[in-house]
This record gives structure tokens, sequence and C-alpha cells, in this order.
């Protein structure tokens, strides 16, 4: 039955090893590409750390990788529903999604959550956006934030 | 909520602010100074316009001088199949578009045209205005145009030309748009060509317009051959490139003779786009069973062998039939594609090639009805154009 599927390990912040079809990764992730490319992996004995990813949240990629790669053919429908449910997490989940999806270069996945992160911006009023972001201290003169509230009413 | 409990890397902010639409962006300038400098630099302006997801299609009608430029969201038109697509007014006084590009539109005053500017509608910069100049100093030679930008020098361009050249004193000449704007004589092409293009279509630093060669064109029964007609704005060189070979032009005795009966010799005009940031060309119908039209794309600007079909649309039912021409506006990333045509009025469509489907958009009639031909029925006597909202030039 054909030859047996090649796979990689990839081992989380926690020391976790995580075993994945080497496919899965290579198609998503630019930087595993890049190594399984190189030859800087070695199938037998090497596992790529991933040390600013912690398990809970490798596993959530791993999750969307394999659901991509197992289901491009589905419609689109179906896809953006599945991306939608994927996507249900608190804020540090979502700040974490990023983090790793940046860090593997995985550029759907970050596609996606600069969508999410779009919707959660709109309509929202200034005050709210720095709160999202963290924005304690905006760095504008007085006189210049009574200028952009002038200019904006709206927004304030 | 609070999303981020760190702070986010700044190339993080930076690509995620690239992701947001023009509008917003303006209000988000006002979030924090180190956004403001991010948003306001000219690199993340070009970097957000090369992503821009916002299409927008804006048109002039030729009804009369007092209509406003009319415009509305292409994503609306192509995907809100159940809510009415709002039309709004440029409001400007400016009344005809003569090209658009990096998101600008190049607006000009009177008939004869008396004045040009450059005008972006997302964030309402008027750019100064240059007096427009005949390349024979008055309008009695009719004149095609095209604005475009010169990414080495970083300024826009407008080019002007006499329609026929070969002849006697064909000019062209061309003004760049900059604080002392001057007119200047550009060498022109030495090949004989003529057009029926007016505004040049902007794509890789260089505009086109779809020409031929009347020298061969004195045969009725001759079919025309085509090319296109290139203007390299760094260089300000004009030059030719070769149509993709399409069966459809070789319409042989019967097709002239048929187009001569229905619209003058228009008719097998290939027509010139920018569909998904491409050069495309459409070839009109002629005596094939297997599709009304097909849409090609120039995968690598300038190379001829990289001409590729995109998009072969079917004859559908009552509203695409033999006979009719099609223009193409606008295509999505998945290949849906907005355009309009001669059949059924020449009303706006969506053709989705998955589903095989031709329908047209629903528009919003209250804020249509100001024109004698509102878009939601006709499109006849409009020029249209689709330029991708940007914050370009907003900070001069």
């Amino acid at each position: 039955m054909g030859s047996p599927v090649k796979k990689i390990m990839l081992c989380s912040s926690e020391k976790e090893i995580f075993s994945v079809e080497e496919q899965v990764m290579v198609q998503h992730s630019v930087i595993i590409n890049n190594m399984i490319e190189d030859g800087s992996y070695n199938h037998e004995e090497s596992k790529i750390p991933l040390d600013c990813v912690d398990s809970k949240t490798l596993k959530k990629v791993i999750d969307y990788c394999t659901h991509h790669t197992h289901h491009h053919n589905d419609n689109q429908e179906d896809l953006e529903a599945w991306d939608a449910q994927f996507l249900n997490v608190d804020s540090n989940g979502l700040y974490d999604l990023l983090m790793a999806a940046n860090y593997l270069e995985i550029r759907n996945l970050l596609d996606l959550i600069y969508g999410t992160i779009k919707n959660m911006i709109k309509g929202k009023k200034i005050d709210e956006i720095r709160r999202i972001f963290n924005i304690k201290d905006h760095g504008f003169t007085p006189e210049e934030e009574e200028q952009n509230r002038k200019e904006y009413p709206h927004f304030y | 909520m609070n999303l981020m409990n760190a702070h986010l890397p700044e190339d993080l902010i930076w690509e995620i602010l690239l992701w947001l639409p023009g509008r917003l962006l303006l209000l988000l300038r006002t979030v924090c100074r180190s956004w403001n400098s991010f948003i306001s630099s000219h690199e993340f302006v070009m970097h957000h316009h090369q992503r821009s997801t916002q299409p927008r299609l804006v048109y002039c009608s030729l009804e009369s001088e007092g209509m406003d430029i009319m415009q509305c969201s292409v994503s609306s038109l192509l995907y809100n199949q159940l809510q009415p697509t709002r039309i709004d007014p440029l409001q400007i006084k400016y009344k005809s578009i003569q090209g658009s590009c990096n998101g600008l539109l190049c607006l000009c005053e009177g008939l004869p045209y008396k004045n040009l500017t450059l005008f972006n509608p997302c964030t309402r910069w008027v750019s100064l205005i240059v007096p427009f100049k005949y390349p024979h100093g008055d309008d009695r030679h009719p004149v095609f145009c095209g604005l475009g930008y010169d990414a080495l020098r970083n300024k826009y361009k407008f080019v002007t030309c006499s329609k026929i050249s070969g002849g006697l004193g064909s000019r062209a000449i061309v003004c760049t748009l900059e604080a002392n704007p001057s007119w200047k004589t550009v060498d022109h092409p030495m090949f004989p060509y003529f057009t029926w293009c007016h505004s040049g279509t902007f794509v890789s630093g260089t505009l086109n317009w779809i020409a031929h060669d009347p020298s061969k064109n004195h045969d009725p029964f001759r079919v025309l051959e085509y090319f296109i007609l290139t203007f390299e704005l760094i260089t300000e060189s004009f030059g030719r490139l070769r149509l993709p070979k399409n069966n459809h032009t070789h319409l042989g005795f019967f097709g002239r003779l048929r187009n001569h009966t229905h619209r003058g010799f228009h008719e097998d005009v290939p027509s010139l786009h920018v569909l998904k940031n491409f050069l495309s060309v459409c070839f009109h119908p002629a005596y094939d069973n297997t599709a009304a039209y097909t849409i090609w794309i120039m995968k690598e600007y300038g190379v001829e062998k990289s001409w590729t079909i995109v998009l072969r649309i079917p004859f559908n039912g009552r509203i695409i039939t033999p006979g009719n021409w099609l223009e193409p506006l606008y295509m999505s990333e998945d290949y849906i594609l907005l355009a309009y045509g001669e059949f059924y009025r020449g009303k706006l469509l969506v053709y989705n090639f998955r589903k095989r489907e031709v329908v047209h958009p629903m528009i919003d009639i209250s804020s249509d009805s100001l024109s004698i031909y509102p878009l939601s029925k006709f499109s006849y006597g409009k020029f249209f154009h689709v330029y991708h909202e940007s914050l370009v030039s907003y900070f001069p």
C-alpha cells in the first residue's frame, strides 16, 4: 500500500514532541520547507525545536495545517466555516497563534488571523482600539490629540 | 477586551495595518504617534496600495456636463447578491476621468478639456491643477491620453497624443505632475498606428492602448491586425506588443461583413484591461461554439510568450448571447468577473466561473436615480474605471 507517510518531529517550548506528516508542514510553513529542502533536518534523529511556541498553540497550528492539507478541495464555504470555528479562541490564544504563524511563516494562517483582527478593529472607538493593542501612551501632545478629536469626532 | 497582553512586535503591527482599508487607516493615524508615522510613510503607503483589497468602480456619464462622477464598491457588486449596492457621488467639480493609477484618479474639467488634476477619492486629496494641453495647441485633432506612475522618480505623468500617427504633424506630449508642471514633446513612434482607445491602461510602469496599422487596413474585407501601443513611464518611450494568437480575430469575410452591419467596425476590437494586476485582453465573439469570450492575461509584462487564457465565458441563455461585445472591469482572486456589455441594455453583470452563473448585481435605486441613465438600468454612455482605494499622496 505505497510507502509509509514521512513524519517529522516538532518540539514545543514545554519540550513536548509532536509527530506530524512532513508534507503537511512543508506545504504550509516556509521555515520548515526551507529546513527540509536544505537538508538541515535529519529524519532519523533530529526534531525541530520551536522554543517560542507552547504545546497548546502548536497543537492548534498542526490542526490547521493538517486540515488545510487534507481538505483543500472542499468547497469554499465549508473551509471558511471550519476556519471561523478554528479561530474561535480568546484573545490570548489569538495572540499566541499570531506569533506562532509568524515564526513558522504560515502565510494563509497569518492572513486568516489578520482578517480576524481587522474585524475586531472595524467600527470600534479609539479607546477600545488602544485597549485592544495595549497602547498606554499614545505619544501625542494634548494639542495634537485635540486636533485629531476635532477632525474625527465620531471616532472618540 | 485586551487582545495583546504583551506588545506586538512592530513588523506584525505593520502587517496588520497593511490589511486594513484606507478609510479606516485614516482614522487609525490618531491611535498613537508610532502608528501615525507608520501609516504616513511612503513605504507603507505604496506597500498598502499593492496589497489593497478595496477595489471601487467609478464612472462618469457622457449625458451631461452637470453630472457628478459616481462610485461604488466592487466587492459589494460581486458578493452582496442580496443587499443592493449603494452608489455615491464623488462630489467634485471635475466631470471626466482621464485615467487612474495607484488609487488616484486623473480628472479633467471642461470639454474641450481645460484643467487636469489628480484626486484621491479615499483621502479626498486634490493635487495642484494643471492646464490641459492639446498636442497641436487646439482641440481640432482628437487625442488619446493616459495617467501613469514613474516609480524611479516617484512622479505621476500624463501623456496625450494625436489619434492618427504616421501622417503629418502628429505629436505626443507628456506632463510631469509636480510643483512646476510643464509639457514637453516626446518622441513619437515611427510606425503607423491608429487607436479607438481614449485613456490608456496602466500596468507594470507602462501605459497601453489597443491600436492597429492604418496603412494595412484599406481593404474592408481584410481583418484588422491589432497590437498594443505602449508607453513606458520611466524612459518616456513608445513601443508595441503583440496580442495573443486568438482564432477570434480571424473572422474572415462574413465576420467583417457582420461587423459592418452591426455597429460599424468596432465590434471585433479586442479590449484592454488590468485584471488581477496583469495586462489583460478580452476577445469578442466570433464563430466559436465553445466560448463567447476569451480573456487572456500577460503573466510577465512585455513577454509575448506569457499570454495565457484565464477565463472562457460560454454563451448563457438570455444574458450572454452571440454577436455582442463584453467589456471586463474587474476579476477577483477567485476569478469572479465584473463586466458590462452590449446585451441587456449593457447592464452590469457578474460572472461566476465556478457556479457557471451570470447575474446582474443589485443596485440601490434610491442612490442611483440622479442620472437619466441610471447604472441599475444601463451602462450606456458611461466611462468606467476601477481603482484600488489607497492612501497615495495623502502626504505630498
